[in-house]
């Protein structure tokens, strides 16, 4: 589903990010992202998202290598992902209905189809009575949880999440995680960016660490659920 | 839920991107009299030329010394060289008062207008349109030999000057709607790549979405085309008032050279059609530039 390969990123001129990440995501698989701010979880994200194309190395998404697409190719992928953004990037000129509908509307869905989808998640997310609200008019929390029904709205093969209970209580945010749960039940590959160990610790999912750009895989351990294991993976 | 649903870009908000509609309607207001203008010009040219079409005028010169019976017998043979020849309709001779006629403006003494013993003028009219250059030389080297020195006037040579002048002033005319029109498109491009630079957080989330090229060139496309259409409109009607205006001004003044100045219905669809040509050109415009802009990221 997933697979990086020497995976290295520097945004422009700047200091490399990244340093020559191996990650391999298989198909349905659930796992966790931790790491403090800073650490390169988002850069990582983006890799996997193609909004950076990395410095070096090779990005796999489904069998295929990301640089040798087309730009019509790279957008039908990019359809197969669900991706819930750290800072949200609602549309602020579009009601809470518009940036839900907008996936559906790329990928050409029915008017009819596209209001009962729309409608349905807005109700399970908590938001039915906000379809008509702008943005700027909805809490954080709120907002967060739009962002969220906008990635899983066309059912994604792979979602990717960085920070998706940042700004939600406790309680939100484990309804949240179900919720994540439920599509990866149904077979789609979760991938979750957070800095909270508490979190991850509820929830019987392998785990990346990330730290100064180089990714390792967690592993749990009884005196510390969620210690880092050995450099590689 | 769905209905009236709004462009995923907030394209027109911005305020670089507001005065579009309004470049594109003093341009289409240029172009829409530039475009009238060549059409005034060409429509006057052609009624000059239709005005002397089908006309000959030919030039006996009296012999010398004077001789009336002379000048009689020529011209008869003259007249029976013209009813010989096909494709002329009616000839006639003006007389000493027809003479006078015409040379009132400059000599104003008719008894003067004979002494002077100008040639005779023909009147000669053609069955209908133009003869070929074949026939006009067949007919001159005939009349040259019954009467020496006779000229065959198509009246072409008087036209020469006034269609180059008019040709000119039509090609100006052309130019000038031209490089408006290359105006309006850089102006689009401008517009376009101002509002593709302010809205660049916006297309790279629908590009993470999956939204192609074309889908967001496609909506720069249909904005513009709203714009260009309803600043060319209003370009339009203004310009309509200014023409109209003009027309109302010269055939109240009743000079006897306003009529042709008169925009016809057939000069009228053209320039109808200029804030389609305008929106068509401004959608095609962003569109390209939208789609190179994105290609090249």
């Amino acid at each position: 589903m997933v697979r990086l390969e020497g995976v290295s990123l520097r945004y422009r001129e700047g200091p490399e990010v990244l340093h020559g990440i191996d990650l391999e995501l298989e198909p349905g698989s659930f796992h966790f992202l931790l790491g403090p701010s800073g650490a390169g979880k988002s850069s990582l994200m983006r890799c996997i998202y193609m909004a950076n194309k990395p410095t070096k190395g090779r990005v796999m998404l489904f069998g295929r290598d990301v640089q040798t697409l087309d730009r019509d190719e790279q957008a039908l992928m990019r359809r197969r992902i669900g991706v819930v953004f750290q800072d949200f990037r609602l549309l602020p000129h579009l009601n809470a209905f518009e940036n839900v509908a907008l996936p559906l509307r790329l990928s050409g869905e029915s008017s009819r189809a596209l209001d009962s989808k729309v409608a349905e998640l807005m109700r399970w997310v908590g938001l039915a009575d906000c379809l008509e609200s702008y943005p700027a008019t909805l809490s954080g929390g709120q907002q967060q949880r739009v962002a969220i029904a906008r990635a899983v709205i066309g059912r994604p093969s792979l979602l990717i999440a960085d920070e998706p209970t940042g700004n939600v209580d406790e309680r939100l945010a484990m309804r949240l995680l179900f919720l994540f749960q439920e599509l990866n039940r149904n077979g789609t590959t979760v991938f979750i960016a957070t800095h909270n160990q508490a979190l991850v610790q509820r929830f019987p999912y392998p785990f990346y660490r990330i730290d100064d750009g180089v990714l390792s895989l967690g592993r749990r351990t009884a005196a510390n659920p969620v210690a880092a294991g050995a450099a590689g993976g | 839920m769905t209905g009236n649903r709004p462009l995923q870009l907030p394209l027109g908000r911005e305020r670089s991107v507001k005065f579009l509609p309004w470049l594109i309607g003093f341009m289409t207001f240029l172009a829409t009299l530039s475009l009238a203008a060549a059409l005034l010009v060409n429509a006057l040219a052609e009624r000059w030329d239709q005005g002397l079409d089908g006309r000959l005028t030919i030039q006996v010169p009296h012999v010398e010394p004077p001789d009336s019976v002379e000048d009689e017998l020529r011209l008869d043979a003259i007249l029976k060289v013209l009813t010989d020849t096909p494709g002329l309709r009616e000839a006639e001779v003006l007389d000493d008062r027809g003479m006078a006629n015409i040379l009132a403006p400059w000599i104003d003494d008719p008894t003067l207008v004979a002494e002077l013993r100008f040639p005779v003028l023909i009147a000669v009219t053609l069955d209908g349109g133009e003869l070929s250059d074949r026939v006009l030389q067949d007919l001159s080297e005939r009349l040259e030999e019954v009467a020496p020195g006779t000229y065959v006037d198509t009246h072409r040579r008087w036209l020469v000057g006034p269609i180059r002048l008019a040709d000119s002033i039509e090609l100006v005319a052309v130019v000038v709607l031209l490089m408006v029109m290359a105006a309006a498109v850089l102006a689009v491009i401008f517009v376009t790549q101002t509002s593709l630079t302010i809205h660049r957080s916006v297309i790279e989330l629908l590009h993470l979405m999956g939204a192609r090229d074309l889908y967001i060139a496609v909506q720069f496309q249909n904005y513009s085309l709203r714009a260009a259409l309803f600043g060319a409109l209003a370009g339009l009607f203004g310009a309509g008032l200014t023409i109209t205006a003009i027309s109302y001004a010269l055939v109240t003044a009743d000079d006897g050279f306003v009529q042709p100045f008169q925009l016809g219905l057939s000069a009228w669809l053209p320039v109808s059609a200029l804030p389609l040509a305008f929106a068509a050109v401004a959608a095609l415009t962003a569109r390209i530039t939208v789609l190179r802009h994105l290609a090249r990221l």
